[in-house]
This record gives C-alpha cells, sequence and structure tokens, in this order.
C-alpha cells in the first residue's frame, strides 16, 4: 500500500466514525431538539422569573408586656427593616407567635425587650430579639444582616432625635449671647479708657457669661463637637478658647486688641452654633454615604449574568454525555471484538468521533448563543475569542467523556457519571457560587473540571470584553491535551491498534 | 505442513481450570474450509479469537498468515475478514450505512465498494435499506456476512455464520462460503451443527477446549469407526460361526448387528469389501442378499467420537491425549 493510499485509508476510517456518530444524533431529532430547546426554554424561563431580592419576610411583631409601652419603637423598628418584611401583626402572646412561626404561617418574629430603661440603666443594650426558622443558608444570612441593618437604622432614628432636641434647645442661648455681645463692647471700652475697675467688672461679667453659655449650649455644642472630630476638623473645645481669649484682655499693652480676638471668636462660636441648629439631624448622625459605582454596568436582567455559566455547563453535559455513551454502548453492543480485528487505530477512532462530536455540540452552542443574544446577552468581546474558548470547553469535555467510559459499565452508569460532573460543576465552578468562597485545597476540585475555566473566560469575554485570561485559556488548552492523551490510552483498549 | 495459512503450536488460553483452549496443535492449509466443530462451550470462539488477535495466548505460539496475531501490522489486518458469533450491527443505523461503516473500517473507498453485488450475492436484494430490528435473523447473518467480505479478505474467520438459521437458508450460506473458496480465500468456519463438517475440506472437533480430531470428512468418520462400514443384509439370518468367518474374510469387525438377518461390518476399505464378501459368500455357501456400504452421518460420527475419548479417559484417568494426530495428511 502506496503512502497516498495509507493516508486515504486513515482518512476513510476516521471519516466512517465521524458519519457514525453523526448519523446516530441526526437521526435522533427528538434529542437534538431537546439538547437546543430544553436549555434555552430553561434560560428564558429563569431569567423571566428570577428576583434578585428574596420576597418579604411575613413579620409579626411581639410586644413585651400588656401595657404594650414600646409599640411606637416596635412599629419605628417595622419601618426600618423596610421592604425586606411584610408585618402582619402585632401581638403580646410571645408563645403564641412562636407557635405560629413554628407552623410556617410566619417567617420572623421581631420580640421587643422587656425593659429597655432598665436595661440601659444598668448599662446593657435593650436587645430586639429576631427569631426565624429559616434553613436555607442564604435567607439565614439575608435575616442577620436585615436584622443588623435594621437595628442600626433605629439606633440612628434615636440619635437623630437626640440632635434633633439639642437644635430645638439653641434659642435659649439667644440671651446669653446678646450679654457677651455688649459686654464685649463695654470691655473694649474700659480698656481703650484705662479705666480698670470698669475693665476687671467687664472681663468678670463675661466669665460668667461663657459659663452661663457652656451650660445652656452643652448637649448642642457636644453633638458638632463629636461630629467635627469624627470628621477630622475638630478644634478643642470653643468655650476653653473663650476664657483664654478673655484671660489674655488682661495686664497686656494690646488689651484692646485680644478683646477683639474675644469677639471673634465668639462669631465663630455664634456661626458654627447657627449651623449646627440649621443641619439635618440625620446628617450630623450618619454623615457618610456610599456611593456604588458599578464600571461593569451589565444591561438586562440579573439572569442574564447566568447565561455564559448555563452554556458551559451544558455544553459540557452534553460533550461528556456524547463521548461516554459512545465508547459504552459500542462496547454493550459487541463492536469491540469487530474493532480489535480490523486495521484500525486509536488514533483514527479518536478522530473521527471528536471530530463528529466537535460539530454537534458547536452547532448548539451556535443555536443558544443566537438565542442568548437575540435576548440581550451582552457581548463585549471578541466572537473569535468566545468561539475559541467554547471550542475548548467542548474538546476537553469529550476527553473527560472519553475517560468516564473506561469506568461505565452500562449505558447508565456512564449517565451517572455524566450527571455527577454536572453535580460538582454546579457547585465548584462559579455557575452560581464565586469559587474564591471556596477554601484553597477545595478550589482544586474547581480545576478539575473544564466549565471552571470556561466560564471564567466567558465572563471576562463577554461582560468585561477582555481576552480571556492566558491561565484560563491555557488551563484548556493543557486540559483538552491531557485527556486527549489519556483518551488515547482508553482508545487502544478499545481497538487495539498497535500504530497512532 | 506446506502452504498453511494458520498454524498453532501448544496454545493455552485458560479462563479457568476448565474453560478456555487447551494446548492447541493445528495446520490450516490455505484455500480450503476449514470447520471447527463442537458443542457450546468447546473453545471454538476462543480460537478464533486467538487467531485474529483480539486474544493473547497464555502458551505456545501462534502463526496467522505469517504473523504473529499479537504483531498484526496493517496490511496482515486488512486481509482478514472476522464475522463474530453474535450480529454486532448499529442499531440506529441501516443494513446499508451499517455495511458501509463496516467498509471504513478497512478503508474501502466508495468507489470499491460493491454493495449490490454483495447483497446479490447474499441474497440481502432490497434488505438493504432495513433497520436491524426490522430485518430477520438470517438476514442479518447475511449482512455481518457481507460485512466481513466488503474489503475482499483472503482469510475470513466466520464464527457460527450459520446459527438459528433455517435449514434452507443454512444450505445457501454454505453454497457461499464454497464458492468463496473456489475463489482462492482460505474460510475458517466455526459451527455447533455438525452435519456441516460434510461441507468443509478439515474438520476439527473440539470438546472442552481441545481438538478431539483433525481431519477430513472422511477421515473423521474412519476415526470414529476405525475404518468404513459395510451394511451386509443375509438371506437367512446367519450363525456365530459365519460372522466369525466373514470377519476373517474381509478382515474386518463386526460394529453392531442391525437385525436378525442384516449386520453392520467395520473395514479398511468399503470399496474393495463387496468384491471379498461375494468371494466369502460363494465359498461358504451363504447367501447374501444385499452388500452396501454405509457412509454414516456426522452426528453418529461425533457421538461415536465423545464415546471413544470418554472411554479413554476413564482408561486412562485423565484427559492427556487426543485419538488422533491434529495434522491432517494434506498437500
Amino acid at each position: 500500500m502506496s503512502v497516498e493510499q495509507g493516508f486515504r485509508a486513515r482518512f476513510i476510517r476516521s471519516l466512517g466514525f465521524f458519519k457514525r456518530e453523526l448519523l446516530g444524533v441526526v437521526k435522533q431529532p427528538r434529542l437534538v431538539g431537546t439538547l437546543i430547546l430544553a436549555p434555552f426554554a430553561i434560560l428564558l424561563i429563569f431569567g423571566l422569573g428570577y428576583r434578585t431580592q428574596p420576597p418579604p419576610f411575613e413579620t409579626l411583631l411581639v410586644l413585651p408586656g400588656e401595657e404594650a409601652a414600646l409599640a411606637s419603637e416596635m412599629d419605628e423598628l417595622g419601618e426600618a427593616f423596610g421592604n425586606g418584611i411584610e408585618l402582619v401583626g402585632t401581638t403580646t402572646d410571645a408563645t403564641d407567635a412562636r407557635s405560629r412561626l413554628r407552623s410556617g404561617e410566619v417567617d420572623l418574629l421581631i420580640i421587643g425587650p422587656a425593659d429597655p430603661i432598665t436595661s440601659i440603666e444598668e448599662g446593657e443594650r435593650a436587645e430586639f430579639v429576631v427569631v426565624h426558622s429559616e434553613v436555607d443558608p442564604l435567607l439565614r444570612g439575608s435575616i442577620s444582616l436585615l436584622a443588623q441593618l435594621s437595628i442600626d437604622e433605629l439606633n440612628n432614628r434615636v440619635l437623630e432625635q437626640t440632635v434633633s432636641r439639642a437644635q430645638s434647645g439653641s434659642e435659649s442661648i439667644d440671651g446669653p449671647l446678646g450679654e457677651l455681645r455688649s459686654g464685649s463692647d463695654e470691655l473694649v471700652t474700659a480698656i481703650e479708657n484705662d479705666d480698670s475697675e470698669g475693665e476687671r467688672l467687664a472681663r468678670e461679667d463675661l466669665l460668667q457669661q461663657v459659663d452661663e453659655l457652656e451650660e445652656r449650649s452643652s448637649g448642642s455644642e457636644d453633638v458638632y463637637s463629636t461630629v467635627s472630630e469624627s470628621l477630622g476638623t475638630g478644634r478643642g473645645d470653643v468655650f476653653d478658647t473663650l476664657r483664654s481669649r478673655l484671660e489674655s484682655t488682661q495686664s497686656n499693652a494690646d488689651g484692646a486688641e485680644r478683646a477683639r480676638e474675644f469677639e471673634q471668636a465668639m462669631a465663630e462660636f455664634e456661626t458654627r452654633y447657627r449651623l449646627l441648629q440649621e443641619t439635618d439631624p440625620a446628617l450630623l448622625v450618619s454623615p457618610f454615604s456610599a456611593d456604588v459605582r458599578d464600571i461593569a454596568d451589565l444591561p438586562g436582567t440579573p439572569a442574564l449574568f447566568y447565561g455564559p455559566g448555563v452554556l458551559v455547563v451544558l455544553l459540557q453535559h452534553v460533550a461528556i454525555t456524547f463521548a461516554a455513551l459512545s465508547l459504552v454502548r459500542e462496547r454493550q453492543l459487541g463492536l469491540t471484538e469487530l474493532f480489535q480485528a480490523a486495521p484500525l487505530t486509536a488514533g483514527e477512532t479518536l478522530i473521527g468521533k471528536y471530530t463528529a462530536f466537535l460539530g454537534v455540540s458547536a452547532v448548539i452552542a451556535a443555536v443558544l448563543t443566537g438565542a442568548m443574544l437575540a435576548f440581550g446577552m451582552t457581548m463585549r468581546g471578541s466572537l473569535l475569542a468566545y468561539s475559541l474558548t467554547v471550542g475548548l470547553v467542548i474538546l476537553s469535555s469529550l476527553g473527560l467523556g472519553f475517560l468516564i467510559s473506561r469506568l461505565a459499565q452500562t449505558d447508565s452508569q456512564a449517565v451517572q457519571y455524566a450527571m455527577m460532573i454536572l453535580l460538582v460543576s454546579i457547585f465548584f465552578t462559579g455557575l452560581i457560587l464565586p469559587i474564591e468562597q471556596l477554601i484553597p485545597p477545595v478550589r482544586v476540585v474547581s480545576y478539575l473540571v473544564p466549565g471552571t475555566y470556561g466560564i471564567v473566560a466567558l465572563h471576562d469575554v463577554m461582560f468585561r470584553g477582555l481576552r480571556p485570561s492566558v491561565l484560563m485559556l491555557g488551563g484548556l488548552v493543557v486540559y483538552s491535551i491531557v485527556v486527549f492523551v489519556m483518551s488515547w490510552f482508553v482508545m487502544r483498549r478499545h481497538v487495539k491498534g498497535s500504530a497512532i | 505442513m506446506r502452504d498453511s495459512i494458520v498454524s498453532t503450536e501448544g496454545v493455552t488460553k485458560a479462563f479457568g481450570p476448565d474453560a478456555g483452549v487447551f494446548d492447541l496443535d493445528l495446520e490450516l492449509p490455505k484455500g480450503k474450509i476449514i470447520g471447527m466443530i463442537g458443542p457450546s462451550g468447546s473453545g471454538k470462539t476462543t480460537t478464533v479469537r486467538l487467531m485474529t488477535g483480539i486474544l493473547e495466548p497464555d502458551e505456545g505460539q501462534i502463526r496467522v498468515l505469517g504473523s504473529s496475531p499479537s504483531e498484526f501490522d496493517r496490511d496482515t489486518r486488512g486481509r482478514i475478514g472476522y464475522m463474530p458469533q453474535h450480529a454486532i450491527l448499529y442499531p440506529d443505523l441501516t443494513l446499508a450505512q451499517n455495511l458501509s461503516f463496516a467498509a471504513s473500517l478497512y478503508g474501502v473507498p466508495s468507489s470499491e465498494r460493491d454493495f449490490d453485488g454483495l447483497a446479490e450475492f447474499l441474497g440481502l436484494d432490497g434488505v438493504l435499506d432495513r433497520l436491524p430490528d426490522q430485518a430477520s435473523g438470517g438476514e442479518r447473518r447475511r449482512v455481518m456476512l457481507a460485512a466481513t467480505l466488503v474489503h475482499k479478505p483472503d482469510l475470513l474467520f466466520l464464527d457460527e455464520p450459520t446459527a438459528g438459521i433455517d435449514p434452507v437458508l443454512r444450505r445457501r450460506i454454505w453454497d457461499r462460503l464454497e464458492d468463496l473458496a473456489g475463489e482462492g480465500r482460505s474460510l475458517i468456519v466455526t459451527t455447533q451443527y455438525v452435519g456441516e463438517a460434510a461441507y468443509c475440506d478439515y474438520v476439527a472437533v473440539l470438546t472442552e477446549g481441545r481438538v478431539l480430531v483433525y481431519d477430513t470428512p472422511e477421515g473423521l468418520r474412519r476415526a470414529a469407526y476405525g475404518g468404513e462400514l459395510v451394511d451386509v443384509v443375509f438371506a437367512s439370518p446367519p450363525g456365530a460361526e459365519d460372522v466369525k468367518s466373514l470377519e476373517a474374510a474381509v478382515d474386518g469387525r463386526i460394529l453392531t448387528r442391525l437385525d436378525d438377518r442384516s449386520l453392520r461390518l467395520v473395514v479398511d476399505d468399503a470399496g474393495q469389501a463387496g468384491p471379498r464378501i461375494g468371494e466369502w459368500a460363494s465359498n461358504s455357501s451363504v447367501s447374501i442378499q444385499e452388500t452396501e456400504a454405509h457412509i454414516p452421518n456426522f452426528d453418529d460420527v461425533f457421538v461415536e467420537l465423545v464415546e471413544k475419548l470418554e472411554a479413554a479417559k476413564a482408561k486412562e484417568g485423565a484427559h492427556e491425549r487426543t485419538l488422533t494426530e491434529a495434522k491432517p495428511n494434506v498437500g
């Protein structure tokens, strides 16, 4: 046989497997339809029905005693929970409330503190107890976060009221301020006239007025000072400043100048004080806010984020199942015996099967991609990079499928192994949970599944418009080569060929 | 043996103490139909699998087309056709598509595939468009045979090609196999039907993984009975002295009495025995009504051989030898 005839025979053998596998799929239109339509329908329904926020928890407020002393606070707490809860009632019967929680009639109980004043007087926080029976870890986390945020909100409201009361007390300092202004004029006049007695009397009077002012404005000024210090702009005790300015006016050649400085300090105090009066108490209590800017700016519904992941996991599952079932069925039919007697090599067999399944999977990928784009999926990166990534996911998954066929003795075993990998993919590839949340030793499992590389790479390409990272794309290439070589060894047992 | 296409020497492949083949010595000549006959579990399929390289022997050596099966190159594999015991077809492909796949396994280009000729040769016209489960068992077997022939092999291993097929169709298949042998191909055919030994040029009878006897069909009969058989019908019941005298005259022995006037003799040459019996009758004044050579069917031959083997085993207390040398005098 000439070299040319040899190559032609090789090509014919690979083509034989290619046609066989292609016919095997094409002859099952229902299967092809299911493979394309079912995942698309799943994606669509998920996209239409998915809510980023969980539904509000149906909540019952439990008041601590017959008198319902905390009713207004409880109502405020309910408001603080915002849209996170839906208040369905108020009760003073804690036992009945717990019973309703256990029966699933309500989702949450918020039980107020029995005697908050006494608790605070004893130096302890008054505790609101939030009770739930949720088992979903995500919802449990939501409840804890919601409770903490709501209590913070309630505490802020209390602070706001305190600040507001402090602001309302500022009118009573108008009198002392007027006294200080006229006393200051008298002091300047006495200093300028060298009237020592008048100067002394004026200074003493002013010191008394400063004491009076301090006493009247103590609450408000404290709030303002605390806020100023929190902002890093605090300037010490204003009343000490006033007193020291006043002291510096005596027995000095430039006493009149010092008296004017006192007037200036007093004016500053007044300005600050007026500012405090006009400032929204909520701003004083919560001076900082967060402005989250999303430069990824993904359009469409949040569910679209899961599109690439679902596509990758689906293609991976389809390719694994195709490959595994192909070899297992041939073994079950007894075709292995024919192959082992024929002039057939593992390489020819693998190439035929790989190309057929790659072709079928690529068509499925193209249809699903088109559908996703039609429904608003973002594609910011290059279509070539996208196609390369998808192709490598399919190739590596096919190799994995051929390896599975080595373990599986029957169709059902092959399907079970494929399903196990699907389950691993759901939890470990980043499809739903970020793989960064896995501890490093466990994360190794993620990188044993080709879908992990594919999902990370497609997120980069589709959502960020980047090239796939060398690590992810290189990982897929290496993965594909390794499983191809291992599959070749598996196939050698299948066809018993001695040559490549 | 000159021109042997397959030879085995001391080949053993054991799947347990009593399963497999043991100490197989065979020389299979080229261009002939060699039958391997034996009951289920006698080692026929294992022998074929060893010869095609699907299995490797635990001991001994095999040469097929001049090569060890474990070292077959592509060209050698391409000269071999193998039909497994069961119809192995993709259920989702038509019979024609299955044939096409079989042709591709051997690298046969489309232009060189003569499916119509094969269909005509094997009586499969109008059948190939069906799926396997729409075809009869006989049609599936013939498609398997066609798949074995698509690359025009020099040597065919056919594992029970007539299993489960009605006698008429079996006969047709054997006609086709004889045609193939007539084209110069070598065929190694296993069968459970002992009577099919008659279609073979040489027959190896296997039991319990060993070759009981390997010879031509005629040689098998001789091996079973120790010679050829002649039925003698007397005009009146012969006496014991007459029978003894007859045995001495033809240098034979009585095999069985068929009735009170008839008996069956084992002689060295049935053709020569007739005239000698006539001469003995004239000399001894015994009236002979009829003398006729008896050709036993292979079912009887097989039973006789097995009974001989069991007698030998009982005598020797061990299953250590075959009844005849497994190398026929051919070529």
